[in-house]
């Protein structure tokens, strides 16, 4: 990741946890457990599943440690990866979508964020924030709806009275567009 | 703003179905195309949009602080699940080190009788004798034999399973939570906030008080040691009771001389969890 900004990278902790090094379990509990939880809340409907959601993905995580690659992307965006598969789990199997939090009409746009309030480093998430900016507003919407509030393709046409279809484009699109904008990128970036 | 014009992209099955398992999850019928365009493109990157959708909103995400009970039983259930997971524990010196614990099920023990419909009072109990059984170490004694160790989650699901918060005593500050599965027979500790022990002077003392058994006799869970070198890590203990445990009321930790003892004085009281007196 960039050093813009500074701030000083966590050393890399998922490989020690793979090996069952003492203390690395601990140690990715204290660095991923915010990130977990903030996700379990946003995506679960009660907080007692958010906590259910979050002891499953630490355990999907221990089982999983062994898979990360740095070169790839970077830790934090494989925790989230994990978190977001088993909650997208979860929620399809009970049949519903989780909104448990009510989240603002529009996403903080970061240029007062403190440095030490964000999981990634500044520099990243403005990246990635002017990759979203890029897409075509439907396209955003509909992306933002999905990734941030979980919502499924028909929950979103419902909301914003769009067909179901072109939601499912825009979403796909917009997903393809992205991942075009960020590849370059050296801090998760997909090819 | 910038609007990329991308009424030309075109998006395979494959990508269409890569970016819905990312963003909204399959169906059975459509992971199972998925896993068969797959295996026709083996070198399309299963992981890409899903690590795309991850990176979008963790970029986006402000973190909130794991609540503290949620994060002891995180904590607790990583030490029970995975066996090289070292809880601040070490062996007394002398004690062979001892292979990690296999996580199997267990054989619930065979059917105790039925406790006594009248409950007995319970007032603060005094004289404490094991009733039967050799004290040793009690971390020690279930893995030489083998007995394997239940995940937290399965013994505090099993019928009759207590959970009860630690409350401190005697000065010492600490928190945490005991389980225990009558089922089972198992139980596990977890504790913050307990000072390091003095190898081969002292130990930290389980004892459980069974409410069908003579409360002047807690049943002896074994001892264990805290070291250290994780001063901030909680203590993840398993344990299991000497002798059946019906319907345990009361979970106590005393300091006693290294190898535990057969009858406490209770001067060293450490932190008692269970029903309330």
């Amino acid at each position: 990741m960039s050093q813009a900004t500074g701030e000083t990278e966590f050393e890399p902790v998922l490989h020690r946890v793979a090996q069952g090094e003492a203390g690395a379990f601990q140690e990715a509990i204290d660095r991923f457990g915010p990130l977990v939880w903030s996700l379990a809340r946003r995506m679960s409907p009660t907080p007692s599943d958010a906590e259910d959601a979050a002891q499953e993905i630490f355990v999907d995580l221990w089982q999983s440690a062994a898979r990360y690659d740095s070169a790839i992307a970077s830790e934090a965006t494989f925790v989230g990866l994990i978190a977001r598969r088993r909650l997208i789990d979860r929620a399809r199997k009970m049949g519903r979508r989780p909104q448990s939090v009510a989240l603002p009409e529009e996403l903080p746009q970061g240029t007062t964020d403190e440095p030490g309030d964000r999981l990634e480093v500044h520099d990243e998430a403005a990246h990635v924030r002017q990759a979203m900016q890029d897409l075509k507003p439907a396209q955003q919407e509909v992306l933002k709806l999905s990734i941030f509030q979980g919502m499924t393709h028909e929950q979103i046409a419902a909301k914003t009275g769009m067909p179901l279809g072109t939601v499912k484009t825009h979403a796909r699109r917009g997903m393809m567009k992205l991942r075009e904008m960020l590849a370059a990128s050296s801090s998760g970036g997909v090819s | 703003m910038s609007w990329s014009d991308d009424d030309d992209i075109e998006v395979s099955r494959l990508e269409e179905l890569l970016i819905d398992e990312a963003l909204v999850g399959l169906s059975s019928a459509e992971h199972d195309e998925l896993e068969r365009l797959l295996a026709e493109n083996p070198q399309v990157d299963r992981q890409g949009f899903g690590l795309l959708a991850a990176r979008i909103h963790v970029a986006d995400l402000r973190p909130e602080p794991l609540p503290a009970g949620l994060r002891l039983q995180i904590a607790a259930d990583a030490a029970a699940r995975v066996p090289r997971v070292a809880s601040p524990i070490v062996n007394s010196p002398g004690r062979s080190a001892m292979p990690a614990p296999p996580i199997l099920p267990l054989t619930a023990p065979a059917d105790l009788p039925a406790p006594p419909a009248h409950r007995p009072t319970y007032p603060l109990w005094l004289g404490w004798v094991v009733a039967a059984g050799l004290l040793v170490g009690f971390f020690i004694a279930p893995h030489r034999a083998g007995r394997p160790v239940m995940p937290e989650h399965v013994l505090a699901s099993t019928e009759q399973s207590v959970r009860w918060d630690w409350q401190p005593t005697n000065g010492i500050a600490c928190d945490g939570y005991v389980v225990f599965s009558p089922k089972y027979q198992q139980g596990i500790l977890v504790i913050n906030g307990l000072p390091p022990t003095e190898q081969g002077q002292w130990q930290y003392q389980i004892w459980i008080i069974d409410k069908t058994r003579d409360e002047r006799h807690p049943v002896d869970a074994g001892v264990f040691d805290v070291c250290a070198e994780h001063p901030n890590e909680p203590c993840v203990v398993p344990f299991h009771a000497k002798l059946p445990i019906r319907q345990p009321v009361k979970f106590a930790l005393t300091k006693e001389p290294h190898g535990g003892v057969v009858v406490s004085s209770q001067d060293e009281l450490v932190a008692v969890a269970g029903i309330a007196e």
